[in-house]
């Protein structure tokens, strides 16, 4: 910690750096030229200061740079904006005075300068300084703490969300996306070309039951997780939303999707559960696990309606064998 | 207000204060330091009158006056901000006979200077 006293006169350095002395100050810095200030307080070259300054006596006409144009640059300098500047002038100048506080000097002096007046000058300077800094270091820690408390309610929020056993959404963010869908796209005015689509997949986990019974319902739960997973990872893009809609149903939101492109979906994530592997003797289906899926789509849907469709193309997925896709007939346009 | 001293005393004995154990050692680096830019700090401000630079003869006028109330030497440091403001509002008609009065109270704190090392020499320890 220590004073920088910034004058072209030696005579007038050596009185301030005896009165500083005097006061208790052992590091004092003297420079000669504003040029010179610069370099010892890291701002010309740019780089680290030798010693963090605490005050700055500045005195006003020096040849280069003078006082005022010194001071309004340390003032600008982030590392420095707190520092407090004194500036020194010779017999009260009053127009100096001003020049002085719209520089940016925090306060000023007259030569010759007196031990008392100097001692209550930098008392009052260093108490501001030291009340900025501890102000701003709770600002640091607000912002911290702040920062903290977002991250804890983003991780809060994805909780509310997040189906706990299988990590996909839950029941309750699905019923909210799939509201917002319907919503957007009644909204929506369609070009003169293609309108836009909605898709659903209602995908249920065929014979889960007797899986349980079989392997018992820790296994039941693995399975769930990988069937998740395995869903998740074959859907593309990142608006599809897939949930857990049920006990061993999940459902896929396909925003901007015909009934062909969400057949294709379907189809590829009802081979991606079957290329899991995982044995199922008590199947019908297959000799691992498969799952049965029901896709419906509409260009301007009621939410309830498109449940109902793809529920329905769900049971005849069902009823048709299992381990397949049944896309829910729609009056524009028919499926193979 | 009578006229200000070639080298006030008050401010003196705060030097003399300051300089804390060694109180004419101090004294003594401060008039050396004075002493050793006074003569060129004046020559600068006599040519800069006589070119009339009232910007040069501002700056040079300022510089000594500074350093002079440092030490305490009014005198000098009165003439010099009469310089200065007149200097720096244009005023250039008294600008020669101020410089002949400065140059008149420089001999006479050089003289005043002299007196007190060599006072503060024969007190003795």
């Amino acid at each position: 910690m220590s004073i920088l006293v910034v004058d072209d006169s030696p005579v007038n350095r050596r009185v301030l750096e005896a009165t500083l002395r005097v006061e208790g100050f052992r590091e004092i810095l003297g420079a000669s030229s504003a040029e010179e200030a610069f370099r010892l307080l890291g701002i010309e070259p740019a780089e680290k200061p030798a010693s963090d300054v605490e005050v700055i006596l500045m005195d006003v006409v020096m040849p280069g740079i003078d006082g005022f144009e010194a001071c309004r640059r340390i003032k600008a300098t982030p590392h420095l904006s707190d520092t407090p500047i004194i500036i020194v002038t010779a017999m009260s100048e009053t127009e100096s005075i001003e020049k002085a506080f719209d520089a940016g000097a925090s306060d000023y002096l007259s030569r010759p300068i007196s031990r008392v007046e100097l001692h209550a000058r930098l008392r009052m300077a260093l108490a501001v300084r030291r009340e900025q800094e501890s102000r701003k270091a709770r600002e640091r820690e607000l912002l911290a703490v702040t920062q903290q408390l977002e991250f804890a309610n983003r991780k809060l929020t994805e909780l509310t969300r997040t189906d706990g056993l299988t990590g996909v959404a839950n029941r309750r963010h699905f019923d909210e996306t799939i509201e917002v869908e319907c919503r957007r796209l009644r909204r929506a005015t369609h070009a003169l070309s293609a309108p836009a689509w909605l898709s659903l997949l209602m995908i249920d986990v065929d014979h889960f039951k007797a899986f349980n019974d079989a392997y018992g319902h820790p296994r039941g739960d693995v399975c769930l997780q990988q069937v998740a997973a395995a869903l998740k990872r074959a859907l593309l893009r990142p608006a599809d939303v897939v949930a857990r809609y049920g006990g061993e149903e999940f459902a896929v939101i396909l925003p901007d999707t015909p009934p062909d492109g969400a057949f294709n979906v379907a189809e590829r994530l009802r081979i991606a559960v079957q290329e899991l592997g995982i044995t199922h003797t008590r199947n019908t289906a297959a000799s691992v696990v498969t799952v049965s899926v029901g896709v419906a789509s509409s260009p301007a849907p009621e939410s309830a309606d498109l449940l109902a469709s793809a529920d329905a193309a769900l049971y005849e997925a069902k009823r048709g064998g299992r381990n397949r896709v049944h896309v829910a007939t729609c009056a524009n346009r028919p499926v193979a | 207000m009578g006229d200000p001293p070639t080298l006030d005393s008050q401010t003196l004995r705060s030097l003399r204060e300051l300089g804390g154990e060694t109180p004419d050692l101090l004294i003594a680096e401060l008039f050396a330091l004075f002493r050793s830019t006074l003569d060129s700090q004046v020559q600068a401000l006599r040519q800069s009158v006589a070119a009339v630079s009232t910007e040069v003869v501002a700056a040079a006028a300022h510089t000594i006056k500074g350093s002079a109330a440092s030490i305490g030497a009014l005198e000098v440091a009165s003439i010099c901000a009469r310089m200065e403001t007149a200097a720096r509002a244009g005023m250039v008609r008294d600008l020669p006979a101020d410089l002949v009065l400065l140059q008149r109270a420089s001999e006479r704190l050089l003289r005043r200077m002299a007196e007190i090392e060599s006072e503060s020499k024969g007190a003795g320890p």
